[in-house]
């Protein structure tokens, strides 16, 4: 454990000299992470290609941002929820102009939604069907604590929110979540 | 169902794959000019302080080492100046700065340069 963690410091400090190889490790270790995220935000898989090529290109720009070793998971994470943010600005600002000129919105490709693909079972499907009822914070929530493994302080990281405030909020969308699964059942 | 075991299936649910080609596609995004941040221009320099501090502490080091062994080898130890047995002259701590003959006669009271110089057998005469 210390061995590994001494071997990604040292990585990390190979990367802040501008080394491609170090980065290229970086991506490795983080890539499936920041795709997954991306498709539960999205709901669309070449849109979260492009937005986690965006994330890690503006990643490798701001390498000097990156403080601490620890924070490495969060600080992705942080960059990525941005990049989704003004991708969505940037969605809805086009959609707009498109309403104006008295454009078909449908021209905006749709790709089917790579989630399809994980709902094998009928379990799953009926769990991620909940998921998605949520309000769009609770879904956050859940995703980044559930599905991507971050803590209640690496959360704290990338909302900007107390984490008391982050820890009260995921027991009130568990306890909606059930109340959904419930309903259904 | 408890939130537990709730907390517990959505821990287990099936995550969605990264194509293949994603990493491919990520590698060729990243510029073949290094990014020259402002925190690795600082690494930078700190490194080379840190390297210069070094050699300056090893130079320093050696440097003392040897002033070190050259002064020891070139003054003796005043103690063995009390022990020299074979001159006609004896000095004693007891009765520092004072000469004497092989009679215990004083002969002079004389500093310590003094009597290095007297010990000096081509200055004495022999």
């Amino acid at each position: 454990m210390l061995v590994r963690r001494g071997t990604q410091r040292q990585n990390l400090k190979h990367i802040r000299l501008g080394r491609r190889k170090a980065y290229e490790t970086l991506i490795c270790q983080h890539y499936k992470a920041i795709y997954g995220f991306m498709v539960y935000l999205t709901g669309d898989k070449n849109r979260s290609e492009d937005l986690t090529q965006d994330t890690f290109v503006a990643a490798w720009a701001n390498i000097d941002g990156l403080r601490d070793h620890a924070s490495l998971k969060s600080w992705l994470h942080q960059i990525a929820y941005r990049k989704f943010i003004d991708s969505q600005r940037a969605t809805k600002h086009n959609r707009t102009l498109l309403k104006n000129m008295a454009e078909a919105t449908s021209d905006i490709a749709e790709t089917p939604n790579p989630l399809y693909q994980v709902m094998a079972d009928e379990h799953s499907a009926l769990l991620y069907d909940a998921i998605g009822k949520l309000e769009p914070s609770q879904y956050l929530l859940i995703i980044l604590h559930y599905f991507q493994g971050l803590s209640f302080r690496e959360m704290t990281a990338v909302l900007g929110r107390p984490t008391g405030t982050v820890k009260w909020q995921i027991g009130k969308a568990l306890k909606t979540l059930k109340s959904f699964l419930s309903e259904r059942v | 169902m408890t939130l537990r075991s709730l907390e517990e299936r959505l821990r287990h649910l099936p995550q969605p794959q990264a194509p293949k080609t994603l990493k491919a596609r990520l590698f060729a995004t990243i510029p073949d000019t290094q990014p020259q941040t402002v925190g690795a221009v600082r690494l930078k320099w700190r490194f080379r302080i840190r390297n210069f501090g070094a050699t300056a502490a090893a130079a320093v080091l050696i440097f003392a080492f040897m002033f070190t062994v050259n002064h020891a080898l070139s003054i003796p130890p005043q103690a063995l100046l009390t022990e020299l047995e074979d001159v006609s002259l004896c000095y004693t701590g007891r009765q520092q700065h004072f000469l004497y003959d092989q009679n215990d006669a004083p002969l002079a009271l004389t500093s310590l340069p003094d009597m290095q110089r007297l010990i000096n057998p081509n200055e004495i005469g022999y």
